[in-house]
């Protein structure tokens, strides 16, 4: 313990980096001390150690069961919501989760489908509405707290930007899961539901992406 | 390509990612007595027990150190029977690198000790040495971890 806390107080980040007197000449060139290739090394050297009691062994459990999820043939998928209802796209699908930024509208574009341009990170790309796309009731239930993000699809070179009102994460679930929508939801049109499995929140509709990509495509025509 | 970097002793080596399917902490594994110098042991694995070479101990006769950064690598291991897998424990590996096969030139040299050496790269003082696992295994040990593919 003494041992740690000394090297602490030795670290060169703790005397002339920015929690010391800031006297560092490199600060010049990296600002802070977390940009800096010494503090990324101090943070390898944590590796260094020995493991925890009980760390290794817990390990070694996890690696040798055989758990029925892991037996079983899975799926990738990104889990979200659209107003009430909760959907997923395969995770190859997607390239990035980000926060909402500002729509662009195009005049001259009556399709309601298409709300615009968004500025991701420099690249411009196309925002699709999947409310107006997937015919949802566009009100959102009252008790279900939203969480606004962007889900940036990409295939083959073209990236679309879809807003969500939550993204619950990328899971892998047993194909076997995975049930036949129901008629109802199918006879829809256009219905872009491939399948359908639950999770604790609720009953998921998976897409079809290749219907999806498809009507994306049409769309930005 | 992209490339697993850890120690064999000080020197830094790497291994090319893309046969690479996990990267585990090293657990205690099933020992083999009487195995074959380098082999450290079985990984008991979800569906089927994995040989792990211990790198340190096959190159320089010293295993790898019992440290959170000592990992084992889970390989396809192509020079074996079809679905064969190695594990490899290797130390300090805290880190991968997405680094151009170009950048690596020939090692100049072929020695018997080391035939794994697949290419060298000069980083200022440092070097960095890639190795080819598929030549990693001499011939008998081959033949030990997976009798099948040599019958």
């Amino acid at each position: 313990m003494t041992d740690s806390s000394l090297i602490e107080e030795e670290a060169c980040r703790n005397k002339i980096g920015v929690w010391g007197d800031r006297s560092c000449p490199e600060l010049v060139q990296y600002t802070h001390c977390r940009n800096c290739p010494v503090y990324a090394q101090a943070g390898r050297q944590l590796l260094d150690r020995e493991a925890a009691p009980g760390y290794i062994e817990d390990w070694r459990t996890r690696i040798a069961s055989v758990s029925p999820q892991n037996a079983a043939a899975q799926c990738a998928i990104v889990i979200f919501r659209v107003s009430g209802e909760w959907l997923a796209l395969p995770t190859r699908l997607i390239r990035e989760v980000v926060d909402p930024t500002p729509v662009h509208r195009i005049p001259h574009r009556q399709d309601q489908r298409f709300m615009g341009l968004v500025n991701v990170r420099g690249e411009l790309m196309p925002c699709v509405s999947l409310c107006e796309m997937l015919s949802t009731s566009a009100e959102a239930e009252q008790n279900l707290r939203a969480w606004p993000r962007l889900l940036v699809l990409e295939r083959d070179g073209a990236a679309w930007a879809l807003p969500v009102d939550e993204v619950d994460g990328a899971r892998r679930i047993p194909l076997e899961s995975l049930r036949r929508p129901p008629v109802t939801v199918a006879s829809g049109s256009p219905s872009f539901t491939a399948s359908v499995f639950t999770i604790t929140k609720g009953d998921v509709g998976l897409l079809d992406d290749d219907l999806l990509l498809l009507a994306l495509r049409d769309v930005c025509r | 390509m992209l490339i697993v970097l850890f120690n064999i002793d000080i020197q830094r080596f790497g291994l090319d990612a893309r046969v690479l399917t996990e990267i585990l902490p090293a657990v205690p594994l099933q020992e083999v007595y009487g195995s074959i110098p380098g082999v450290a042991g079985m990984l008991l694995h979800q569906d089927a027990p994995i040989p792990v070479i211990d790198i340190g101990w096959l190159t320089t006769g010293r295993p790898c150190p019992p440290r959170l950064s000592t990992r084992i690598l889970i390989f396809d291991y192509k020079a074996g029977p079809p679905g064969a897998r190695l594990g490899l424990r290797v130390e300090n590996a805290n880190d991968a690198e997405e680094i151009d096969e170009e950048a690596f030139i020939r090692p100049g040299f072929v020695s018997p000790t080391t035939p794994y050496l697949a290419g060298i790269l000069r980083r200022g003082l440092e070097t960095i040495q890639l190795i080819n696992l598929d030549r990693l295994l001499s011939a008998e040990v081959r033949a030990c971890l997976y009798p099948e593919s040599s019958a």
